[in-house]
């Protein structure tokens, strides 16, 4: 550091500028954990690496008072960055970083379990001769593991204060806010020109004592089976499958409470109010849209619970490991995994998780596939329509059919992504992709973690129907009520509204494909996310059934009396692969900075969502 | 009659809500109309800030990750 930014760095710090701290170090070392503790922010932490692909920022104050602004930054291997995540992080260290001063100082972690590959880029960071606190992260891990560390010798070898610190637990960030009051924000005393491995060898060996079995740990034990080339792809399928099983058989009790809960409402307020629009907008535009989709919250929750266990035990990065084979034979590179699998809870973080990826083909590839990943806006269209249409009864004694079905969906739509990526990657033929891929220790699910991890996509799916829902289920309402028919009309009055005329209007696209026009007028909605397309049916069949005491309840013995099995296959068809959402479409636009991808991604997936809904309805037809 | 004009309203906020949703130009012209139309009401000063605010919008560009993505508008290359 130059002797003006250091003198810059020193006057903010004495001032009343905060210190501008930047968290760094390799993927996946608890950066993001220990800015959540400091900050008491709530950033996504995840056991596996690439969860963090942007800058994030918060403020806190040490036991002092000194305030802090720390910067939370993308993990990465090295200070030479190859994908888009990577460069956040070098730029903004050395400085480079747009509308980014340097920060006073580096704040650099490392996982106390994997010394000998985070004291590499820990020496790295110490050679831009920065101010520079090193952090000692998972050292219960390790104490578990039987490693012993001298905080003290490697402190002095490394020319640096070093602090020890547990992210996962709470106040295991308190001697590094500690640790700031009592450092001087002074460059390293030293810096190394030779080889970075020689000296992380000789660190290691002056600063840390192995245990004397050093092999003989669980995680070793746990990894024989679950990488195993035959049982490791059988456990994998396993878990997927008990997963889907258990959305649709834990969740029913819960699930009830809220139809009952809903159902209680709608009658209190039809008995309460006067019989007028208002009454009819409240119980068949807000109570039908919105509360016909709040019911899928039981269902959303067990999966995420599912996700949250995998993510956090470690398992996913094995997961990714196993299936590398299966991806590289469609020709997709390792790191397209993680962003594909975040897709399955909202293509948005899905797709931006791809700047991890370093080759522009892969990325691009990668970003045109997410949306074929199931997101979780799909669960509430897939369980009405397998709860109305499909029977809940046993196979073999054992396997729910409609959790069955719910599996084939999804594995359906990850082997039309595989087909997707051979075609786009057809010119790439006998291109190696090597998955380089650091795989974490086995970390028993934290309750905390897993409860917050919950809350958030509770609140997320709650503020969803909050928002997006409501409106356009009273949108919804207004089309499909207004304008009244006209004097001596026959049938339906909403078949004289304005929702009633665009569905017809739209049929003749989808009459080949089995679709009726109240399907029509959901797809619209639909666009905006696609629950709504859920809360939309029922509210064109709320409007348009005179006597829905409980517009919501009724909504899945409505279809199943209406319609035949072939439409709704066909639409479980046409979801598989439906046009995306517009903030899908809006993240590509983002991510890629041209209208061509955005164009192709809702061009292609429309018409494989036709295609695929056409076959089926056809083929459920002819038997 | 007022539950007629309660229900106009809320069809009216939630139009509005998707409109400066889809368009964030046309939300910049509502809100910038809406500012000055408090401000000339004398409206409390919370409330024009909070419609001021709105007005100004978003500003667009990229995840300002990295730089040299101005000319594609933001996007990643």
């Amino acid at each position: 550091m130059n002797s003006m930014s250091q003198s810059a760095a020193h006057s903010r710090v004495s001032g009343q500028s905060p210190l501008r701290a930047a968290l760094v170090g390799n993927p996946n070392c608890g950066k993001t954990a220990l800015f959540n503790q400091l900050t008491g922010n709530r950033q996504k932490v995840a056991n596996y690496a690439g969860v963090t692909v942007e800058r994030k920022e918060g403020r806190f104050v040490t036991p002092a008072g000194r305030a802090v602004a720390l910067l939370d930054l993308p993990g990465t291997y090295s200070m030479n960055a190859t994908s888009p995540d990577e460069a956040v992080t070098r730029d903004v260290c050395a400085g480079k970083y747009r509308g980014e001063p340097a920060p006073d100082l580096i704040i650099c972690v490392v996982s106390a379990t994997n010394l000998r590959l985070h004291l590499r880029f820990a020496l790295e960071v110490r050679n831009l001769g920065r101010p520079m606190l090193l952090v000692l992260n998972m050292t219960d891990a390790a104490s578990k593991q039987g490693l012993v560390i001298d905080l003290d010798r490697l402190s002095m070898e490394m020319g640096v204060p070093v602090v020890p610190a547990v992210g996962i637990r709470k106040g295991g960030a308190a001697r590094l806010s500690g640790a700031l009051d009592a450092m001087r924000i002074a460059p390293p005393e030293k810096t190394l020109s030779g080889d970075l491995h020689e000296e992380v060898r000789r660190l290691m060996t002056l600063s840390v004592t192995y245990p004397p079995d050093e092999g003989n740990i669980l995680g070793e034990k746990i990894d024989r089976w679950v990488l195993h080339p035959v049982w490791g792809p059988c456990i994998l399928a396993v878990l997927m499958f008990v997963m889907f099983q258990a959305v649709f058989a834990w969740a029913q009790p819960l699930m009830d409470m809220i139809d009952a809960g809903v159902a209680w409402l709608a009658d209190t307020l039809r008995a309460t109010l006067p019989d007028n629009a208002l009454t009819g907008l409240l119980t068949d535009g807000v109570i039908a849209g919105a509360g016909t989709v709040i019911e899928f919250l039981p269902q959303i929750l067990i999966l995420f619970f599912w996700i949250l266990v995998l993510e956090e035990s470690g398992y996913l990065p094995r997961a990714a490991f196993l299936l590398d084979r299966v991806m590289a034979s469609a020709g997709l590179s390792g790191r397209s995994f993680i962003p594909l699998l975040s897709s399955f809870a909202c293509a948005v973080p899905g797709i931006m998780a791809t700047r991890t990826i370093q080759n522009p083909r892969d990325r691009f590839v990668t970003i045109l596939l997410a949306p074929l990943m199931t997101c979780s806006a799909r669960l509430p269209v897939y369980a009405l329509l397998i709860g109305a249409f499909i029977p809940d009864r046993r196979i073999g004694g054992i396997f729910n059919l409609q959790g069955l079905v719910l599996f084939a969906l999804y594995a359906g739509a990850i082997l039309s992504a595989l087909v997707v990526a051979r075609v786009l990657k057809q010119r790439d033929r006998g291109v190696e992709h090597p998955l380089l891929l650091e795989l974490p220790d086995y970390r028993f699910p934290n309750p905390r973690d897993l409860a917050l991890g919950l809350w958030q996509r509770a609140k997320i799916f709650l503020s969803r129907v909050g928002t997006i829902i409501v409106t356009l289920s009273v949108l919804m309402w207004a089309l499909s009520s207004w304008p009244a028919p006209p004097a001596g009309a026959v049938g339906p009055s909403i078949d004289y509204s304005l929702a009633g005329r665009i569905g017809h209007l739209m049929l003749p696209l989808f009459a080949p494909i089995g679709f009726n026009w109240q399907i029509c007028v959901a797809l619209i909605p639909g666009l905006a996310a696609r629950e709504v397309a859920v809360s939309a049916l029922a509210t064109v069949y709320a409007v348009g059934v005179a006597d829905s005491a409980d517009p919501a309840a009724q909504l899945a013995p409505l279809l199943s009396a209406q319609w035949s099995l072939p439409t709704a296959l066909s639409l479980l068809a046409w979801y598989v692969f439906a046009p995306q959402c517009f903030s899908t479409l809006a993240v590509i636009r983002r991510e890629t900075g041209s209208w061509k991808p955005v164009a192709v991604t809702a061009g292609y997936l429309f018409g494989l969502a036709w295609l695929a809904a056409f076959l089926t309805w056809h083929i459920a037809r002819a038997f | 009659m007022i539950g007629t004009a309660i229900t106009v309203l809320l069809v009216l906020v939630c139009a509005i809500y998707w409109a400066t949703r889809l368009s964030p130009a046309f939300g910049r012209v509502f809100w910038s109309g809406t500012d000055r139309l408090l401000t000339a009401c004398h409206a409390p000063e919370g409330v024009q800030f909070w419609a001021r605010r709105r007005a100004q919008g978003k500003k667009a560009g990229g995840c300002a990750g990295c730089s040299g993505c101005g000319s594609k508008g933001g996007g990643c290359h």
